[in-house]
């Protein structure tokens, strides 16, 4: 065999190997790096934690993304701890729904609403809902667009601020 | 025979090895500092995370210890440090190739995904077996090599990298259609993102009409247009700086996303002829 034509092996094979993949791309179509994206992705399962703070029907903290990642971040340090007790690996995995039906309000309304209300700025003395809700995938697909496999409102109060 | 012909002049023309070895540095360093960088979130990725071996992960003997994966880690860059200057480079491109991707590989085994990094695994590859250390090094390289061997591993790498945006333009269409450009879906998709850019407020905020555009040019002109960069040199210099904005502008709007600059030095491949080699103008 000349070198030209081992080449031409090595790059027909190369090819070969990236569009067979395509009917195990499923529903994370895109990348093929020997199958390891497509059988991690469909494997992932996803929460996401929402917050809404209206004042009249009105959204009055649409888009706060400072807001949204300090929620998260210590909505998943007061559900961590239930997840770790339950002996489960996780770190960036889902919460599951139970330890988050089993929190404590407490800890929402004296850790997590403070919070809330001061990066939306809510002026003192007014009345606004908070609303925190949590949904869960059991298998997010790539584009995030199917429907959550559940949600629950995990916390909805009128609170003013002092 | 004509499809011989035509598959010779696709990958086997005379090539430029300077314009090789540039490309081999740029791609080669590239993963050095994507590595280093990286290296906290690597170690943190082997303890915390669940493993759940994948692909040819699944015939090791894996997760391995700290301190082989430390070794393998550490035999990786050294290597592609070497290699990117073009020392020895027969033997420590391909070191440093095979060790690179199973390192950037090996985090796939912890249930999460990092595709930023497969682009330049692949390019990694395809210039480790290739002859990229006979030129730009400071060894003397007395090299009776044919001149295809310059040609065929850029031209697989140009064709790779247009794959990669295409095939990410296609999925899109094929999972939601033009709907992906034309529906709240990108406001969405960085509403509902875990994580956070510095324009990501600014974004939220923007009118529809204007997030539609935003959301139709990345996948129409950055995505769906990037065969054009195989038409003629302008066309490959117009696409990179697409790609480059399109990529700082992820980074800026949906935060993270850093590990996908490494795919610029990978489609740095496309701006090789604005270098003038010293042995041969032609590229």
């Amino acid at each position: 065999m000349t070198s030209k034509a081992f080449y031409s092996w090595g790059i027909a094979l190369f090819w070969a190997v990236c569009f067979v993949q395509v009917p195990t791309w499923g529903e994370s179509f895109p990348f093929s790096f020997f199958g390891m994206y497509s059988r991690s992705m469909t494997n992932k399962e996803y929460n996401s934690f929402s917050i809404e703070v209206t004042k009249d029907n009105n959204d009055i903290c649409l888009g706060k993304n400072e807001l949204k990642m300090t929620l998260r971040n210590r909505l998943r340090k007061i559900f961590l701890s239930e997840v770790k007790n339950k002996n489960r690996t996780f770190k960036r995995q889902a919460i599951p729904i139970e330890a988050v039906e089993s929190s404590e309000k407490k800890e929402f309304r004296e850790i997590l609403v403070p919070r809330i209300l001061k990066f939306c700025q809510v002026p003192s003395g007014q009345p606004v809902r908070v609303q925190l809700i949590y949904s869960y995938w059991e298998q997010l697909n790539y584009e995030r667009r199917n429907t959550p496999s559940q949600t629950k409102v995990i916390f909805d109060e009128e609170v003013v601020v002092p | 025979m004509k499809i011989i012909k035509l598959w010779n002049r696709l990958w086997f023309q005379d090539g430029d090895p300077y314009a090789l070895g540039v490309y081999r540095s740029i791609v080669f360093l590239s993963y050095v500092v994507l590595a280093i960088s990286q290296q906290s979130l690597m170690a943190s990725e082997v303890i915390c995370r669940k493993f759940s071996p994948i692909s040819f992960y699944d015939l090791l003997s894996i997760p391995c210890s700290q301190s082989l994966f430390h070794m393998v880690f550490g035999c990786s860059v050294i290597a592609s440090v070497l290699a990117a200057v073009g020392v020895a480079y027969r033997f420590t491109g391909k070191i440093a190739a095979f060790s690179a991707v199973f390192v950037l590989g090996y985090q796939y085994n912890f249930s999460e995904v990092y595709h930023g990094t497969h682009m330049i695994a692949m390019i990694l590859l395809i210039l480790g077996i290739s002859k990229a250390g006979d030129a730009f090094t400071p060894n003397k390289v007395h090299s009776e090599t044919e001149l295809w061997h310059y040609y065929w591993p850029l031209q697989l790498s140009k064709y790779y990298v247009v794959y990669v945006y295409l095939i990410v333009g296609l999925e899109k269409l094929y999972q939601s259609g033009w709907e992906w450009a034309f529906s709240e879906n990108l406001w969405l998709i960085v509403f509902t993102s875990p994580f956070h850019g510095a324009w990501s407020g600014w974004f939220l905020g923007l009118s529809m009409p204007v997030i539609y555009f935003i959301a139709f040019y990345s996948l129409f002109v950055c995505e769906l247009m990037a065969p054009l960069a195989l038409l003629k040199n302008g066309f490959g210099y117009f696409m990179f700086f697409n790609w480059l904005g399109f990529h700082i502008g992820v980074s800026l709007i949906l935060g993270g996303h850093w590990t996908f600059y490494s795919q610029m030095a990978c489609a740095a491949v496309f701006l090789l002829p604005l270098i003038q080699s010293p042995r041969n103008r032609q590229f």
